[in-house]
């Protein structure tokens, strides 16, 4: 099964999970294999140990290559477990006497690895029958052997079993939260994706709209131009073909920097330094770029002809392209511009940072303007590595909370669960019981801290390695406290268990510490052997088989811990990438839609406007057409607005709409009271349109007052003279804006107000 | 001869100026202008003391003159304080301590003689932003003011004309003077004791504005909202 965007964790761990069950029965196969070999001895027959040992061999092979090929449990897990049920029922004849009693024989290795491994690969509930059959089948075969004192190993067989089942439990649940969290990071990310490019395309196309069919609508507005300009036709052809542009598809590929820039240049009085360097550039960065010159340019030709005008176009060392437009002119002081003048501000700077570049407009009166654009020079957002990295940080991250759980857990049941338990059972046996307590004692301490450690992330060395000598030195004491006949039995329960805690204190250390750490528990146990004369030829096989019993699983664990980092990584790699498909179509419709939408508003309000004045049929001088160029002027500006980042929206909106009159030379006042509670966009348009078209119809005075209270904003214009009485305003909100209008001599008064 | 007599207290001379002019467009030439000086204490020694009316710039070499609207409250001088420090909180500070009214700077030229005569017989006059403010008074222990006197207000803020809130209102303009002068006292009502206060209350029952046993002792602000 592909991983898809929702389990792209849990598909990484069952994989690594797998691996680990393979490796381990293989190597717990190969052991028990010799150890079945060195230890030969009554009543284990040398026909029924050959036979045995052939089918494990084989059947571990076997289980390794179907597990790997299915990459999941289901049969070979019930295969495996048929063979260690079967090799539990004969056990009377695989193994010598005195391991009968004990889990130093090669069968307990083998079948304790069935009942370790079956939970990592299968459904608990497969898990669950294999922890109880397997037991269930040894009991047997412990019993027909007719074996001295309670089958201590089917007992532990089942904890095992039980344990490890319980475990993985914890340990998917922990994946399978990984897998929720990248789920709703991904939506997160991806609705903030659909947002920034929604926003970013808005402002291109209301920057485009800026510079032609606003500016132009203003103009006429203004009052500047007569029926004979020449130029006012032509202008709003072009003004209209940009509306026109509005609902163009994607251009995927654009032209290079010089055929952005050189239609820019083409028939302006600039001169251009030198050749524009070919490089190809983006779409969006190179509309941006030839936007943003132009609009330069513009400011050039009006604030300082007729001054020299240069423009320069390079690519740095580091990649970055840069344009300067460079003048000689009187130059102006930029903190003196205002905030309601678009130009600079949106034009050009908030054009460059959209493309994830910038601009630095840097003059002084007197010295002339140096415009500089630059853009970085590498493709925005799209394959932001950073983001991936932040992935796989965060599903290694809940993996490992996991995995250190299961860690502290395990530690903490066996140390009690076992060790407490097989040490009370045996405590008359004991040369000195008080010894074996304080080593339990002492391992229950480190235990602690470590577990605490471990949770906390603290990894310092010096602790570290203090802890592990501890260990090391109360698993040697509760060794050496063993009589000699009792060694490797139950009662010698801290050979096993202190390879434990080295996993815990050294879980997130390098892999050759925790080695370094089995190996010398292994020497401590031997050379405790050696000295009392255990190690014969049954002695040593029973050694080996619980020196592979007390490191492998060990071992592994700690390695898989470590592969989950690799494994996170491929994960999240995973992860990103479908998002990002998902992303990118996702932008791609609704950038669609919003097209679409915007073209419609846009064409319908202004394109007829245009288009009479392109023919002429309309003349610029009339009132009439004044007044219509300054309502639509005032709503494109209101627009733009709306995508600005404000405190007050309604008041920023309210400024954009009294800017035509402004530039009409009508003097605004503007005074609020009270306090604005948010208001969504479609009440304050409702709110701000009768306003506007009064606003159009001042003469020379305009007073805008707006209360604000928590559930009612009322927003009044009081202007002389007088267009065409605006009606009630359109739309959804309308319900709850009212508007009164009241004309008296020469001085109209407007009111809209909101109650909630 | 004038009727009425105010004295000045600004720290620009140009604005001495501008309200000398904006007296005498008043055609019947009813306010004097006796003293004037950029601070208070022209208006405790000389002609000054006697003005009828003091007309105090709230912003004094940099430094707002709040505190010192109480001094002249707490003797019974009238005090009309204007500003360019227009915001909801000043407006309502100052009338709290007794002023008898606020005008922004821009609504001077306008309103000045009116809010002078207004002050000179204890009567309270409100300009269109005060009027705004107290219109989007929206503190827990504002006074409790009717719908139509808030409407009232909003909308005399909004055209600065009462023969168009009139309108507006269908109703007489007297009236509407009178909604606007009844939230006003109200708010005198709710304000520090000053003999201002009293004084204006003193002349709003006379009229009519407000009963005597409508008149409530000033509770401090603290213990109103404990």
């Amino acid at each position: 099964m592909p991983a898809t965007g929702s389990r792209v964790a849990r598909t990484a761990f069952a994989r690594l999970m797998v691996r680990c069950a393979v490796g381990l029965r293989i190597g717990s196969a190969a052991a028990a294999g010799l150890a079945a070999f060195a230890g030969l001895a009554p009543p284990a027959t040398v026909a029924a140990v050959v036979t045995a040992v052939t089918v494990t061999t084989v059947w571990s092979a076997a289980y390794a290559v179907l597990l790997l090929r299915r990459r999941g449990g289901g049969w070979p897990v019930v295969g495996d477990a048929a063979v260690a049920a079967a090799l539990g029922l004969a056990v009377g004849t695989l193994v010598p006497a005195a391991v009968l009693s004990d889990t130093t024989g090669w069968v307990f290795l083998y079948a304790s690895t069935t009942v370790i491994i079956s939970p990592l690969v299968a459904r608990t509930l497969v898990g669950v029958a294999v922890s109880i059959a397997v037991p269930a089948a040894y009991a047997i075969g412990l019993a027909l052997a007719a074996a001295a004192g309670p089958p201590g190993g089917a007992v532990l067989l089942f904890v095992q079993g039980a344990l490890v089942t319980a475990l993985m439990t914890v340990l998917r649940r922990a994946a399978t939260a990984a897998d929720g969290a990248v789920l709703q990071r991904e939506a997160t990310e991806r609705q903030a994706a659909v947002l920034a490019a929604r926003r970013a395309e808005e402002r291109e196309h209301y920057r485009l709209l800026h510079d032609s069919v606003s500016a132009t609508l203003t103009v006429v507005a203004a009052g500047g131009i007569d029926a004979g300009s020449a130029s006012l036709p032509a202008q709003a052809r072009r003004d209209l073909a940009v509306i026109e542009r509005l609902n163009a598809p994607d251009q995927a590929a654009g032209p290079d920097l010089p055929g952005w820039l050189l239609p820019v240049v083409d028939g302006r009085p600039v001169t251009v330094d030198g050749p524009i360097p070919a490089v190809p550039v983006p779409a969006v960065v190179g509309a941006a770029l030839a936007g943003a010159t132009t609009e330069a340019l513009t400011n050039a030709a009006r604030h300082a002809a007729p001054a020299r005008v240069q423009l320069r176009a390079a690519v740095e060392p580091d990649g970055a392209v840069t344009v300067l437009v460079a003048d000689d002119g009187p130059g102006f002081d930029p903190a003196a511009v205002p905030d309601s003048r678009r130009g600079v501000r949106e034009s050009v700077v908030g054009r460059m940072r959209a493309v994830q570049g910038d601009a630095t407009v840097s003059s002084r009166p007197g010295a002339g303007t140096r415009v500089l654009l630059r853009w970085p020079g590498r493709p925005d957002g799209a394959d932001d590595p950073a983001a991936g990295a932040a992935l796989s940080e965060m599903i290694a991250t809940r993996y490992r909370r996991g995995l250190d759980l299961v860690v502290i857990l395990l530690v903490g049941v066996w140390h009690v669960g076992n060790d407490l338990l097989a040490m009370l059972a045996n405590w008359s046996e004991y040369r000195w019981p008080v010894a074996e307590l304080l080593s339990w004692l002492a391992l229950a301490a480190i235990g602690a801290v470590a577990g605490i450690r471990l949770w906390y992330g603290r990894t310092g060395r010096t602790a570290t390695w203090l802890l592990a000598g501890g260990a090391l030195v109360a698993g040697a004491v509760g060794i050496a406290a063993v009589p000699a006949d009792q060694l490797l039995s139950g009662a010698d329960w801290a050979w096993g268990s202190t390879g434990w805690f080295g996993v815990l204190v050294l879980l997130r250390r390098p892999p050759r510490e925790l080695g370094a750490f089995l190996a010398i528990n292994a020497a401590v146990a031997l050379g405790v052997l050696a000295d009392a004369g255990a190690l014969d030829r049954i002695g040593l096989a029973r050694a080996a088989t619980m020196i592979y019993g007390t490191a492998a699983l060990q071992l592994t664990l700690l390695l898989a811990a470590r592969a989950l980092a690799a494994t996170a990584q491929r994960a999240a790699a995973v992860a990103e990438a479908e998002s990002a498909v998902r992303r990118r179509r996702q932008v791609a419709e609704r950038l669609h839609a919003d097209r679409r939408q915007r073209y419609r508003t846009v064409r319908d309000a202004v394109a007829p406007l245009l288009a009479g004045l392109a023919d002429g049929t309309l003349d610029p001088a009339d009132r009439e057409v004044r007044h219509r160029c300054a309502v639509e002027a005032g709503r494109l500006r209101r627009l733009f607005a709306e995508t600005d980042d404000v405190t007050d929206p309604l008041l920023h909106e309210l400024r954009a709409c009294s800017y035509i009159a402004d530039r009409r030379g009508v003097v605004v006042d503007l005074q609020l009271t009270g306090r604005l509670p948010a208001l969504d966009r479609n009440v304050r348009r409702a709110l701000t349109e009768a306003p506007l078209l009064a606003l159009a119809g001042a003469e020379r005075i305009a007073r805008v007052t707006v209360l604000g209270r928590t559930d009612e904003v009322a927003v009044s214009v009081l202007v002389d003279g007088s267009g065409p009485a605006p009606g009630e305003p359109a739309g959804r909100a309308s319900s709850k804006v009212t508007v009164n209008v009241l004309d008296e001599d020469d001085r109209r008064w407007v009111e809209a107000r909101w109650r909630r | 001869m004038a009727e009425v007599t105010v004295v000045l207290v600004d720290d620009h001379p140009v604005v001495h100026d501008g309200v000398r002019a904006w007296l005498e467009q008043d055609p019947q030439h009813r306010v004097e202008l006796v003293a004037a000086g950029d601070d208070v204490e022209v208006a405790w020694t000389g002609p000054g003391r006697t003005a009828d009316v003091v007309l105090l710039d709230l912003n004094l070499h940099g430094t707002m003159a709040v505190p010192e609207v109480s001094r002249f409250a707490e003797v019974g001088r009238r005090v009309v304080v204007y500003s360019e420090h227009a915001d909801d909180a000043t407006v309502l500070a100052v009338m709290e301590r007794g002023a008898y009214a606020f005008l922004a700077k821009q609504e001077a030229r306008d309103h000045c003689v009116a809010t002078i005569l207004a002050a000179a017989a204890d009567r309270p006059y409100v300009a269109p932003l005060a009027a705004g403010t107290m219109a989007a008074d929206e503190r827990p222990d504002r006074p409790a003011l009717s719908d139509r006197e808030r409407t009232a207000l909003l909308l005399w803020f909004q055209s600065m004309s009462k023969a168009a809130v009139a309108t507006r209102m269908g109703i007489a303009e007297t009236t509407v003077r009178q909604y606007i002068q009844r939230a006003r006292i109200k708010y005198a009502n709710a304000g520090r004791p000053a003999a201002t206060r009293t004084q204006l209350l003193a002349r709003a029952i006379q009229d009519g504005l407000i009963r005597a046993d409508e008149v409530t002792e000033y509770a401090s602000r603290a213990s109103r909202t404990t």
